[in-house]
């Protein structure tokens, strides 16, 4: 452990874990009681309300990264790096058509997956699976490891322990409720996230104060104050097409946009990114004040948590506690629900076992989130990479997938071959960017590349038959 | 020929180990964006200080237990640190860091294609989206 100082006693942390973890796992058990059909476990029954719609979309997308990331990324990058941070909430701001179009054109839809399947072809359909699953699994090892990092940072308890603990109270209630669960527990955890980061902020104004921030910023850290640094100008719309990408091409965002309510997808969408949008900029400014108060950042990471544990003691990390535990619950509930369902449907239905029926299909959902589970603790146990290193990562993949999507679901343009090349050469040039300038790049060239090969698109004809997009219902 | 290769390939871990065998190490590095994170995980002792010269004199910027810290804000120059463990410094615990950022003129044209390509991608929701109450 590279910081010597826990602040929380392990027998809090403990009891914060253990409380959580039974309100999770009843709260999960107790939704998830009424659900009869396929339909109820993977989707909710597809008629989320507003509310709930909103609360789910916003917790997801308030992720471990959110609040460790963003203020990592101030305090590397300055006042445009939790500006740039923010700007992931256009991603669900812009899925918010998508998700209209998509309950209009796939009412019996269930995965992202059956959309490239049925607009693109197979081709298409399995580059896409590679990078989904590959996503989704860095996304849920990010999140194993991120909880075992908190708990180790401000508790001490070990890194092993913190880890079991978080993926497997998530994997229990997750397949006790399956998407009831997830959405019901989001909505607690978003009132949780949104009260504790106010707080915090709050108190690191009341106690360090506007002024003394930017003086100790302008003295010893002036760059993090230049509206003009470069790393930062270039990370701006790089996050923003990241944030695009994972959102687009994600089924954590298309089971959502099945499960809502006919004509609730829209505003829900447009509301949880508008609520989205200052949270980082609030968790990052906590950051700024680390150089004011003389704390030392041994990982950038855990400035946010330091900075909170140094002003207020036990009470701040308690607060942060309760604020990243629920926020990693949200969405590691949320990935492991939406890959289990892209497994289920495009992996085991769609390629090994085609008339499989619906009873069948729940009970193998029940075991794939248990496998996911399992091997998300294999892979997060040895520590692969660092939080940052693995999620800017698959930058370079999720980008490839914004043009294929955008095109494919409005306009009639856009072949299967166009598609998949799109996705290849994004993500190769994307990889490449990665390595060879840095990872504030790597999903901007994606995007790009794959932006040039999509737009030979409008030099096709428009031949795509809408209507088989409606496959689902009438092979029901 | 072989034999030869293999010699010469221990020479030059010998000589690489040997020429970083410095207790610091930077475990994050960022210097075209202005930080770095600086690790001194294996050094022996039990509290340490993190030097940084500046105008030909040392000042302290780090002083505790912890085993890494994390610089940043740094404009463009040469930046020379030292670790002292246990009030004990050695000369070869020192490391010399170089911050460039990106030139303005690579960050600005990076910034300009995301906003190009952002403007495209709000038109092609925006006519697709119209589009789609009357398709084409």
């Amino acid at each position: 452990m590279l910081n010597a100082n826990a602040i929380l006693p392990s027998w809090i942390a403990w009891l914060i874990i253990a409380g959580f973890s039974c309100l999770w796992v009843a709260l999960g058990w107790w939704l998830g009681r009424k659900n009869d059909t396929l339909d109820d476990y993977m989707l909710a029954g597809r008629k989320v309300g507003v509310g709930l719609a909103v609360a789910t979309s916003m917790a997801t997308w308030v992720t471990s990264n959110t609040t460790m990331t963003a203020p990592q990324l101030a305090y590397q990058l300055g006042i445009w790096g939790m500006v740039g941070y923010s700007l992931g909430a256009v991603g669900l701001i812009l899925f918010a058509p998508i998700a209209r179009r998509v309950r209009n054109l796939m009412p019996e839809g269930y995965t992202s997956g059956d959309f490239i399947r049925l607009r693109y072809g197979v081709t298409a359909w399995r580059i896409f699976l590679i990078i989904s699953l590959f996503y989704s699994f860095g996304w849920l090892i990010s999140l194993g490891m991120a909880g075992g990092l908190l708990i180790n940072a401000l508790s001490g308890i070990s890194y092993f322990y913190g880890m079991t603990v978080i993926v497997t109270i998530c994997t229990l209630y997750t397949v006790f409720g399956g998407l009831k669960a997830v959405i019901g527990t989001d909505f607690v955890q978003t009132i949780l996230i949104l009260i504790g980061i106010t707080v915090l902020a709050i108190l690191v104004i009341d106690a360090v104060g506007f002024e003394e921030i930017h003086n100790t910023l302008s003295e010893q850290r002036p760059e993090l104050l230049n509206l003009l640094l470069p790393a930062s100008i270039m990370f701006l719309f790089n996050n923003l097409f990241f944030g695009v990408g994972e959102i687009f091409h994600s089924n954590v965002w298309w089971s959502r946009a099945f499960a809502f309510a006919p004509g609730v997808g829209f505003r829900a969408y447009v509301l949880a990114g508008i609520f989205w949008l200052p949270v980082p900029v609030v968790a990052g400014f906590i950051a700024l004040a680390a150089p004011a108060l003389g704390i030392n950042v041994p990982s950038p990471d855990m400035v946010a948590p330091l900075v909170a544990g140094k002003l207020f003691g036990i009470f701040g990390a308690i607060l942060v506690f309760v604020v990243v535990f629920s926020a990693l619950a949200s969405s590691l509930d949320s990935v492991l629900a939406a890959t289990s369902d892209l497994i289920v449907k495009d992996i085991y239905k769609g390629h090994f076992r085609k008339n499989a029926s619906g009873n069948e299909l729940r009970k193998a959902a029940v075991w794939i989130i248990l496998g996911l589970g399992a091997l998300t603790w294999a892979f997060s146990l040895p520590r692969i990479a660092t939080l940052g290193a693995l999620l800017h990562f698959t930058g370079a993949f999720v980008a490839s997938t914004i043009w294929p999507i955008a095109i494919g679901i409005f306009y009639r343009r856009g072949s299967g071959r166009l598609a998949s090349l799109a996705m290849v050469l994004g993500t190769a040039s994307g990889l490449y960017a990665y390595f060879t300038i840095g990872f504030y790049v790597a999903a901007l060239v994606s995007a790009t590349v794959s932006m040039l090969v999509m737009m030979l698109a409008f030099k096709e004809k428009a031949t795509f038959d809408w209507a088989i997009l409606s496959e689902n219902r009438n092979s029901k | 020929m072989t034999f030869r290769s293999i010699i010469l390939f221990f020479i030059y871990i010998f000589a690489f180990s040997y020429a970083h065998s410095s207790e610091i190490e930077i475990v994050d590095n960022g210097t075209t964006a202005g930080y770095v994170t600086l690790a001194w995980p294996s050094a022996s002792g039990k509290t340490f200080e993190l030097k940084q010269k500046e105008n030909g004199h040392w000042k302290i910027i780090y002083q505790g237990q912890d085993r890494a810290t994390t610089l940043s804000g740094l404009a463009d120059g040469t930046y020379h640190y030292a670790l002292m463990m246990d009030g004990q410094s050695n000369a070869e615990d020192e490391i010399n860091i170089t911050v460039r950022h990106h030139t303005l003129k690579r960050a600005w044209t990076f910034f300009g294609v995301g906003a190009a390509m952002f403007l495209i991608l709000i038109t092609i929701l925006t006519i697709g989206g119209r589009n789609s109450v009357n398709p084409d």
